[in-house]
């Protein structure tokens, strides 16, 4: 797997890395650190003779210094970790540029929780997401826990979601648990009947179908269970339309995985 | 660790010894349980007081936690408590550790003020009810010695345990006793911890984040697990509301604080005197 993760020099940044170097422990991947230094002098375009290409490359060399030492500092081991990649400009245009012309399979990026939730769903209206394929790993806490939960309700396209987990994730040897969100009790009955229905696609993924646990109707209370899992996997329209699920990511304090509708 | 156990005779207090009693199983503190005569009971003798009677039980209460582990006090086969001074009575149960009970006849709140200036205990741990907002006999006691002292406060509302101990971080420099504190805290209610920075205008101060990391560093080290969150100072107020409900506040007051500047002292007496939350202050 080819992950890209974009590092400050930060808490979040910290998190971040220690979090996917821990799965780099069972997952085999090459992780790419990235780091945009912002423009410093807006005057001069960048790069547009001898003398600015001469700052922006010593604002990059600074740069590139203050994120290996970063590095460096934060963790002793990570299998696949790869020399960052530095790069002077506006950090969504550069980070853009790099999802589109490197490839990566998974974009990893830090993000603490925070009271009100908005700087989550400030996240997913942001442009960076409008045009980003990638699934994202979003990093809030270390954990150590050793299971996967499934965010699942009645629109999601479990097998779809399966597929795409198992290929960035099959050698990640935690449990896996569908969490469902039912947004009545009549939905609950159907997931009953379609509990059944995706038995077999279970079974494609040697899956125990015991593994379902039925969320209560509170979103805290949901995103209150769904704590002990190491991450939590949910697919997601892009748009970013506040439905129970998105209320859940946003809720939670651990790590979500997020896969586009 | 010195703990400093101040009581009454309502069952709140009976529930603060018995939260004392187990992190003293763990930490085999030095404790001072503090009692006052009330003012009818003035001219009786001291070990007919309805606050000494209250008091061998929570001894009794006390030394049963201690069954079938080793235990640093010993306790007297005679529960009775004799003249220190025309004004305080001693009962010791003292041994490796000390463990004395003492009652005043003095105003409570200028006594305990005094017994905190003189045996500089780590944590001072008083009960109270909500339902009374959080009163003392129409006093607001807990609340005035919570502001008053120099030391870290427990005030013990509800029987209830918290999920969450929710840790509020400014600037202020943290200490081992304090973290140590939180750890016993955790392990004695299974809650979560949770360790809150408090940002400005959406941006945290370095001094904040790298205390917050340091934080989680060091509970990682010792595999408690922790969660870190971030919340603006304009919605700390709301934040406190809405956590004091069901978890545990603590919040680190000191010298270089501003959760003092941002959080007053009447905000700190609604949190004392109107929430379900036991509330921590760490100095």
């Amino acid at each position: 797997m080819n992950v890209l993760i974009y590092l400050d020099d930060n808490l979040i940044s910290s998190i971040s890395l220690r979090y996917i170097c821990a799965q780099a422990r069972f997952v085999p991947m090459s992780i790419r650190p990235f780091h945009v230094e912002v423009r410093g002098q807006r005057h001069y375009p960048f790069g547009v003779g001898w003398v600015r290409r001469t700052w922006e490359n010593t604002v990059k060399e600074t740069s590139r210094e203050f994120i290996e030492n970063f590095i460096k500092t934060e963790i002793h081991s990570c299998p696949g970790l790869l020399t960052a990649k530095i790069v002077v400009g506006d950090t969504e245009t550069e980070l853009l540029k790099e999802i589109k012309t490197g490839k990566y399979d998974l974009f990893v990026i830090g993000m603490l929780r925070s009271f009100g939730f908005y700087s989550f769903y400030d996240f997913l209206n942001g442009s960076l997401i409008k045009q980003i394929k990638l699934p994202i790993l979003l990093v809030r806490n270390i954990t150590h826990y050793k299971s996967v939960y499934f965010l699942i309700d009645r629109y999601t396209d479990v097998h779809a979601m399966l597929q795409n987990y198992f290929s960035l994730y099959k050698d990640l040897p935690y449990n896996i648990f569908f969490c469902h969100y039912a947004y009545n009790d009549q939905e609950t009955n159907e997931f009953k009947n379609k509990l059944i229905k995706i038995k077999d696609c279970f079974k494609d993924f040697e899956l125990d179908i015991s593994k379902v646990i039925q969320l209560p109707t509170s979103v805290e209370e949901s995103a209150h269970l769904l704590r002990t899992g190491d991450m939590v996997v949910a697919s997601i329209e892009k748009n970013g339309a506040k439905t129970a699920i998105t209320d859940i990511l946003a809720n939670i304090p651990n790590s979500c995985l997020i896969f586009w509708k | 660790m010195k703990i400093l156990v101040i009581v009454d005779e309502n069952p709140y207090s009976m529930y603060v010894i018995k939260e004392i009693s187990r992190i003293s199983l763990n930490t085999w503190s030095d404790i001072t349980i503090m009692g006052f005569i009330d003012e009818n009971e003035k001219h009786r003798d001291v070990n007919s007081t309805s606050i000494a009677q209250a008091m061998v039980e929570y001894l009794q209460i006390f030394s049963s936690s201690y069954n079938d582990s080793f235990c640093p006090y010993t306790f007297p086969k005679e529960m009775h408590f004799s003249s220190l001074d025309k004004n305080h009575f001693l009962l010791s149960a003292s041994g490796k550790k000390k463990l004395n009970l003492v009652i005043s006849k003095n105003e409570p709140v200028a006594s305990i003020v005094n017994k905190v200036q003189q045996e500089r205990p780590s944590l001072l741990a008083i009960g109270c009810d909500k339902s009374y907002n959080c009163q003392w006999k129409n006093k607001k006691v807990p609340s005035t010695v919570a502001q008053k002292v120099s030391c870290s406060v427990l005030v013990v509302k509800e029987t209830k345990n918290p999920e969450t101990i929710v840790c509020c971080l400014d600037n202020n420099h943290i200490t081992q006793t304090s973290l140590e504190l939180i750890n016993q805290l955790a392990t004695l209610y299974k809650a979560d911890l949770k360790i809150v920075g408090i940002a400005e205008n959406n941006l945290m101060r370095d001094r904040v984040e790298n205390t917050m990391k340091e934080i989680m560093l060091y509970y990682l080290n010792q595999d408690i697990p922790i969660w870190l969150e971030v919340v603006d100072k304009s919605i700390l107020s709301s934040f406190l509301n809405q956590v004091a409900q069901k978890d545990m506040v603590a919040l680190w007051l000191g010298k270089q604080s501003f959760l003092e500047k941002f959080i007053s002292k009447e905000k700190i007496n609604h949190l004392i005197n109107d929430t379900p939350s036991t509330v921590l202050l760490l100095r």
